[in-house]
């Protein structure tokens, strides 16, 4: 079906406008709605699955923006409303693994996360092509973290390189609550991905994890919003990226202080190896700032493998191909030692190596 | 509250007269407020314009129709230009003597203290009054290297008409944007300024730009040609009185680096309260050229300035140093732009901000790779400082790199002034006050060391004037 969104990923205060990254769009066909294909998780008795979406969820943006929100709700074919009891903290990781096959080329996935007081939760979705044909993967993920939750939550978008894929996260922190997401988008022709988290309670905590890996001629656009709005909260914003062959990517990441945010600390920081001289890379990095009494930073290094670092490689005998993979792992290492449990970490390793040695 | 906290007192601004008189003289001519064909024909026939230049006014105001206002930055509500008288000339020609000067017009530049530093420390001055420039001298010994220093309208119809011709609003083109448009349209007055090749002009030349009509605009155009292996320092500096009018800035600059050129463009900006300065700067540097910017920016209700560089040539370099005091009502939006065309090109842009009393500052940047530009470097720290919480500090930076062989990091902060250190410095027998002006003063150190001394204690005046406005 041909789809056209006009205003994906919107930079929270415009710029320039010849620069080309106040907002993305996009215009092409995507597969049709069929059936969804998932392994979904036995749930413990503390994870129950709500009825309804809970009226906190209404509130709750996410980072893609209005526009793809409403196209997920009218094409919605998965997802769960997941209820976590307070104090509950399951032993093992709910892990939903969609497949994408040419029978089951679609997955728009609504998705809740209701963690109450108290409680702890991991969440993998992983959602990855069984072959060629052109897929679609667009998910949106509200979470609502009660006082003094914790709630990791891993996306792995592992889609072929003919497929479509949208991200969207929205979070919503209370008082001393944490939030991890992490976000490893290593496929896809089109890489869209976003979240918007609002630390609404004092003490509360975002970590915004973001691995992404360009090649051919992929394009990926990112938009990461961290709005602190009460005192004490914190937030750490981290992406990692390599690019090859003409890919282009757009990064923004916006950390944004209102006024009362007392106290509150925000980081934010991007790291990129580019390994062709035809990729394009575009970085945004914002503070915004209406409180006095904050500390926020940002910082972005842009550029390919240090030659001297290279050269003593090869001295090694490490062949070219070997030392990019390396370097890539490298780069990404920091993100992905924290990907929760072992399994996880060899499979995105795994994906990680067959995507570098396409490259 | 922690122990050394203290409770936010006010206290009155301080005097500002120096800035803030009004020259009643009248002028002797100046046009209907707003902005139509004839309008624009009858400043160019005031100012007997080749016959190129009105057709090119016109075709500009035909621009500036045609385009919409941005769609970022600052608020432009407050600016209505029907309201705008875009020309106004002083009574007065340009005189070479101070002395010839209408006693009200020179007064006012020596209480500016501009006749001083010419004495004691420039090769050259241009000053300007309104639409006009009123006074424009440079050293013997300059003009006999076979610098070339000055008005705009002398330079359009001089030996250096077709130079100028070919050079005018080539690097800012109408079509840039709307008030470049309205530049095209209105320009009066501003400086020319040439040097051969070869030529060091060891001491700087200055301009200075003073607009004293209510509710109107000063539009002036810089044009500066330093040729191969020479080197230049211009400083321009401005101010106005505050009106409870709206007053528009939109000059332009346009600055050309020839091979293994270096040119020094510092700027001073102290508009009234009341004044959108909306200006254009841009520079195009070849191969082995530098330019150097160095910006103070106190005055202005709404700014929106960032001298771009175009690095054209391989080696080009480019070094951006700035600061930004955005106090009570304004909204100052600052920043740079630099675009590597060309191989093994580097750049530097570091800049401060401080807001204070519900001002509010913007970091806005770009930094452009080309495909071709490999081997680049470019390095962007911004601090930021607020000091209170009714004002606001916002970094929009934008990296967009087409090669991969570069290097570019990026960093910024944006926090307080620390407890621990006002602390300390109480403890060595500081006020509170004293304390944060000397910290503040200290923040904007690395940028006030970049500017020749009379112009480094005119901003660390600046500074104390506006920090001793609130204590908090």
């Amino acid at each position: 079906m041909q789809t056209n969104l006009q205003h994906i990923n919107t930079l929270p205060m415009p710029t320039w406008r010849w620069l080309g990254v106040n907002e993305a769009a996009f215009s092409g066909q995507l597969p049709e709605m069929k059936e969804a294909s998932l392994q979904a998780p036995s749930l413990p008795q503390s994870v129950t699955l709500l009825n309804a979406p809970p009226t906190a969820a209404g509130t709750i943006a996410t980072g893609m923006g209005q526009e793809v929100e409403s196209f997920i709700e009218a094409n919605t074919n998965a997802g769960q409303l997941l209820h976590i009891a307070p104090g509950a903290v399951p032993a093992t990781q709910l892990v939903y693994r969609y497949t994408l096959t040419q029978n089951n080329p679609s997955v728009v996935d609504d998705t809740v996360i209701l963690a109450e007081k108290n409680s702890k939760i991991t969440l993998v979705q992983v959602f990855a092509s069984q072959d060629a044909s052109p897929h679609l993967h667009a998910g949106r993920t509200r979470i609502i973290a009660q006082e003094g939750s914790e709630v990791y939550l891993v996306q792995l978008q592992l889609l072929n390189g003919s497929s479509t894929a949208f991200c969207s996260v929205g979070v919503q922190a209370h008082k001393n609550a944490k939030v991890h997401l992490t976000q490893v988008e290593l496929g896809a022709q089109h890489s869209f991905a976003g979240s918007e988290a609002t630390l609404a309670g004092q003490g509360s905590h975002m970590e915004n994890n973001t691995v992404y890996l360009g090649g051919g001629a992929q394009q990926l656009d990112y938009n990461y919003i961290t709005r602190h709005i009460a005192p004490e909260t914190t937030s750490n914003m981290q992406a990692a990226g390599a690019l090859f062959g003409s890919s282009g990517k757009i990064y923004r990441g916006t950390i944004d202080f209102v006024s009362g945010a007392a106290r509150s600390v925000g980081h934010q920081q991007e790291n990129i190896l580019l390994f062709s001289p035809k990729a394009r890379n575009r970085t945004t990095p914002l503070i915004l700032c209406g409180e006095e009494n904050v500390e926020g930073q940002h910082a972005a290094t842009i550029g390919r493998v240090d030659e001297a670092k290279q050269f003593y490689m090869q001295t090694r005998g490490l062949s070219e191909d070997t030392i990019k993979r390396l370097m890539v792992e490298a780069q990404f290492s920091p993100i992905l030692a924290a990907l929760p449990g072992e399994a996880l970490q060899n499979e995105v390793a795994q994906r990680l190596a067959q995507q570098m040695a396409e490259m | 509250m922690r122990a050394f906290e203290q409770q936010k007192t006010y206290v009155e601004d301080v005097d500002r007269s120096m800035y803030d008189q009004k020259g009643t003289m009248q002028p002797a001519y100046e046009v209907q407020s707003g902005l139509t064909p004839d309008i624009v024909r009858a400043i160019s026939k005031e100012k007997n314009d080749p016959p190129w230049m009105l057709d090119f006014r016109l075709k500009a105001l035909e621009t500036y129709n045609q385009m919409p206002l941005p769609g970022w930055g600052p608020s432009l509500d407050g600016l209505d230009i029907d309201n705008i008288v875009t020309y106004v000339r002083p009574n007065s020609r340009m005189e070479n003597n101070w002395e010839q000067v209408p006693e009200e017009i020179k007064n006012t530049f020596e209480k500016l203290g501009i006749p001083e530093a010419e004495r004691a420390s420039l090769a050259g001055v241009g000053a300007q009054y309104d639409s006009e420039v009123v006074y424009h001298n440079v050293r013997a010994e300059v003009e006999a290297q076979g610098v070339v220093y000055t008005d705009m309208e002398s330079a359009l119809t001089g030996p250096y008409a077709q130079l100028v011709q070919e050079h005018f609003m080539r690097l800012v083109p109408p079509t840039d944007h709307k008030f470049a448009a309205l530049h095209g349209a209105v320009w009066s007055g501003g400086s020319f300024v040439y040097v051969p090749a070869g030529v060091n002009v060891s001491i700087p030349l200055q301009s200075y730009f003073r607009l004293n009509a209510k509710g109107a605009g000063q539009f002036e155009h810089t044009l500066i040609i330093v040729e191969k292996n020479a080197s230049l320092h211009f400083i321009e500096g401005c101010s106005a009185p505050k009106y409870n009018v709206a007053n528009l800035h939109a000059g332009c600059v346009e600055l050309f680096v020839a091979e293994g050129a270096r040119l020094r463009y510092s700027t001073i900006e102290n508009w009234s309260k009341n004044m959108y300065n909306l200006n254009t700067k841009r520079a195009l540097v070849q191969q082995d050229g530098a330019i150097e910017w160095v910006s103070g920016s106190f005055g202005s209700h709404t700014g929106c300035l960032y001298p771009m560089s175009i690095l054209k040539g391989e080696n080009a370099r480019m070094e951006f140093t700035g600061i930004t005091f955005a106090g009570e009502g304004q909204h100052l939006d600052t920043g740079a732009k630099v675009a590597h065309a060309a191989p093994h090109t580097s750049s530097r842009i570091s800049t401060k901000s401080i807001s204070k009393s519900g001002g509010r500052s913007t970091f806005r940047s770009s930094v452009t790779v080309a495909p071709s530009a490999h081997g680049c470097k470019s390095s962007v720290s911004c601090e930021s400082l607020m000091l209170d919480s009714l004002s606001r500090a916002d970094t929009v930076p934008v990296m967009d790199v087409q090669n991969d062989d570069v290097d570019i990091g990026h960093e910024a902060k944006i926090g307080r002034i620390s407890e621990q250190a006002i602390f300390y410095l109480m403890s060595r027998g500081l006020t509170e006050d004293d304390a944060k002006t000397m910290i503040v003063s200290g923040f904007a150190e690395p940028i006030s060391k970049e500017l020749p001394l009379e112009y480094a204690v005119e901003m660390n005046n600046l500074i104390r004037l506006e920090m001793s406005g609130s204590i908090g």
